[in-house]
């Protein structure tokens, strides 16, 4: 990217948006924010950002609201802010387009890095050929993957929730997602889902116990870590 | 659906409705007599008319009437009686029994005549008596089921049902509850020692354990289906006894309004649980939001300096640092006020009640909370003379943070909040004054619940405990807080404190 990433911060607690607009700037972002849905609406129709920074809980909108209502003409990448213990939103946004999430309270640097990786995502989906992430290589047009030089077999579903995965790197890919992936949506169980990453974890993870490459995010579904 | 268990065999025999005297149960037959009477003079002097004839006829009129009007036996008396005085006065020989076999006629149908009639006309007397006794039952049960129904408390349903069954002429005791938690809840006048007596049975026929106790006291179980909800104990007027059909209907009756009244009972604790779960409910909503602000704001101020360092300024830096260690006074207001809500509610807060001059506590207070302040205009009026307050000065100076951070909170940059004391007849006043939006009138009292915040606007509010502590611990002190708004500019609100005034350090000791 040539000129430096715009970011819109929409949250109501002045002091959570100082340390954001700080820090962002700190890291190259222009940044705009906005302390109300109703606001922020009108920033994004004036000027679409690169990347979206939501917290959930907003005093005059319902956090789904403001995404269901953004993603009627804007695709920015969107990443939500939330408590820990809303599970359940945290699906309901991911469900209505948001792209991924962070639980506060959040360490700047997991931000920083949930931010690259959306903006990077949306780029590479388009015209994705090869991955590398660590040891693990994928060949989409081959449709090959290897670890450390070595190729892994991969049966075919294996395969499509393994490219999911690696579309989104370094975000969240939910479950419905990755049902939808492997199976088209005719599949509605998430047990299957578990158990395909359950056997292509025995392949590509050095300790398929402690997952280092395909990380678990509790109830929502799995994230696909990216190392440079 | 009531399943009673009877303890006597003699209550349970006892079948008149109403006690009747030996005169009238010999009544109909001397009826039978005086007609049998009347018929006999009429033959009489029907016989002493020429071509008198079919004399029977008068005496088989009598038999009719009498079957008809008073039944079987008394007619069957007066048909003996007929044929007797038929024999005796109209067949010839006159004034003589003596018997033809021609008389085995008349005789045959006269008995005849009267057992028919006598049948008919009793089953109908029977039944329309049946009918009467009924409806009798019908509307006493009807006026007592809606006396019954009146009750809001089992203990009041127990006390109603004994006045029922006292009405229909017996005593009773009730028990309520199952053993071994059952109790005496109501019982008549004069039973009481008898049922103090009956304790152990009563336990036994709870228990479901009939047991005849061989008087003639009659238990019997309360229960609606499985649910067993108390026992009766009914002491019946020898030779007047109500009818078991009554007692039964009593008794159910009884048991529908217990069983009635401990829903209405439950209900009602049910909903009191229903709130303090809302209240539970509320405090974690917002406990999750509000604590959590502040965590987040620090712990992503805290990784920022950590990972970026380089990348910022000094002036970023001790930027970064100053919004930590705002944040965490934040949180630290927000956890004490929790805490000393729960040492409030919970009754151990310690109290050290010392003489002060209130404008010392409005002093410090505003001394602590002047950097919330900092962009308002504060104005003060001290003029409490020479009144003290007795009270905890580190709790007091609590009190009045929480009503000067929540002016703070609702009124603008740039406005005025007065501050002031004054001393009045036999009371300090101390009032805190903004130029905020103010207060509804409907809100006025709630602003001191706990987890009421005003409006939507949360910005700069906490977790919704400030007032409420304050009026906790003001109460505590005998005060009391109130809020008034428009204040006196006609806009803003008006938090006032009233505590008792002291003359000096000897009043109080």
């Amino acid at each position: 990217m040539n000129e430096a990433p715009s970011v819109l911060i929409i949250d109501d607690e002045a002091p959570i948006l100082r340390i954001l607009r700080t820090a962002l700037k700190a890291d190259g972002y222009q940044v705009a924010e906005a302390a109300t849905g109703a606001h922020a609406l009108t920033l994004v129709a004036q000027r679409t950002p690169d990347v979206i920074v939501l917290d959930l809980g907003l005093p005059d909108m319902d956090g789904k609201d403001i995404i269901y209502k953004l993603r009627e003409w804007c695709d920015a990448p969107i990443v939500v802010l939330s408590a820990r213990h809303d599970e359940a939103e945290r699906i309901a946004a991911l469900d209505e387009g948001a792209d991924d999430y962070v639980t506060k309270p959040f360490h700047m640097g997991e931000l920083q890095a949930r931010l690259r990786a959306a903006l990077r995502g949306r780029a590479r989906r388009d015209s994705l050929k090869h991955f590398r992430s660590g040891g693990l290589e994928i060949d989409f047009d081959a449709r090959t993957v290897s670890i450390d030089g070595q190729e892994v077999k991969l049966a075919r579903k294996e395969f499509d929730l393994l490219r999911a995965l690696a579309e989104h790197a370094g975000q969240v890919v939910t479950h419905k997602q990755l049902l939808a992936a492997g199976w088209g949506g005719t599949n509605t169980d998430t047990q299957f889902v578990r158990v395909y990453i359950g056997q292509i974890r025995q392949k590509i993870e050095a300790d398929p116990s402690a997952p280092k490459l395909i990380l678990t995010e509790p109830g929502i579904g799995y994230r696909l870590i990216e190392v440079d | 659906m009531l399943e009673i268990v009877s303890m006597s065999e003699k209550s349970a025999s006892i079948t008149a409705l109403v006690g009747n005297s030996q005169w009238q149960r010999l009544l109909p037959y001397a009826l039978a007599a005086g007609i049998v009477a009347l018929a006999t003079c009429a033959g009489y002097a029907w016989s002493l008319l020429p071509d008198a004839r079919n004399l029977s006829l008068v005496f088989f009129g009598a038999i009719l009437v009498t079957g008809a009007w008073l039944g079987a036996r008394p007619a069957l008396l007066a048909a003996v009686l007929a044929f007797l005085a038929y024999n005796f006065f109209l067949i010839e020989p006159r004034f003589s029994l003596r018997f033809a076999a021609a008389d085995v006629l008349a005789f045959v149908s006269f008995l005849v005549g009267a057992l028919l009639v006598g049948a008919l006309s009793g089953r109908l007397s029977d039944r329309a008596r049946e009918a009467t006794s009924r409806l009798r039952d019908v509307s006493v049960l009807f006026d007592a089921s809606r006396d019954l129904a009146r009750a809001l408390r089992p203990e009041e349903a127990a006390e109603r049902l004994v006045a029922q069954i006292e009405r229909g002429g017996a005593e009773a005791a009730v028990w309520l509850g199952t053993p071994p938690s059952h109790r005496l809840a109501s019982y008549s006048q004069a039973r009481r020692q008898d049922a103090d007596t009956l304790a152990l049975q009563v336990a036994y026929v709870l228990a479901g354990d009939g047991k005849n106790n061989g008087d003639a006291t009659a238990l019997y179980r309360l229960a609606i289906g499985e649910r067993v909800l108390g026992a009766v104990a009914l002491w019946t007027p020898r030779g007047a006894a109500p009818a078991p059909r009554w007692i039964d209907a009593m008794l159910e009756l009884g048991a529908v309004a217990i069983d009635r009244a401990r829903l209405i009972k439950e209900v009602a604790e049910a909903s009191l649980v229903a709130e303090k779960e809302g209240l539970r409910t509320a405090l974690l909503s917002s406990l999750s939001h509000d604590l959590r602000t502040p965590i987040a704001t620090i712990v992503a101020s805290a990784t920022a300096l950590e990972e970026h360092d380089a990348k910022f300024d000094a002036e970023t830096r001790l930027d970064m640092l100053h919004t930590i260690q705002q944040e965490g006074d934040r949180l630290n207001r927000y956890v004490s006020n929790l805490l000393e809500m729960t040492r409030l509610e919970s009754g151990v807060l310690q109290v050290n009640k010392v003489m002060m001059a209130p404008g010392e506590a409005m002093a410090s207070a505003l001394e602590r909370v002047s950097g919330r302040l900092k962009e308002r205009r504060v104005l003060r009026v001290f003029d409490a003379g020479a009144a003290q307050i007795f009270v905890d000065p580190v709790l007091i100076e609590q009190a009045l943070i929480n009503v000067l951070e929540n002016a703070a909170a609702y009124s603008p940059a740039g406005s005025t909040i007065l501050a002031s004391v004054k001393a009045e007849r036999g009371s300090v006043l101390m009032s805190i004054e903004d130029e905020g939006a103010g207060i509804p009138a409907t809100d006025l009292d709630r602003v001191f619940d706990r987890f009421f915040r005003g409006r939507s606007d949360r910005r700069g509010a906490g977790v919704g405990l400030g007032l409420s502590v304050a009026r906790g611990l003001i109460e505590a002190f005998g005060g009391e807080i109130k809020a008034i708004s428009p204040a006196s500019g006609g806009k803003g609100a008006r938090v006032e404190i009233r505590l008792p005034a002291h003359a000096n350090v000897e009043a109080a000791e």
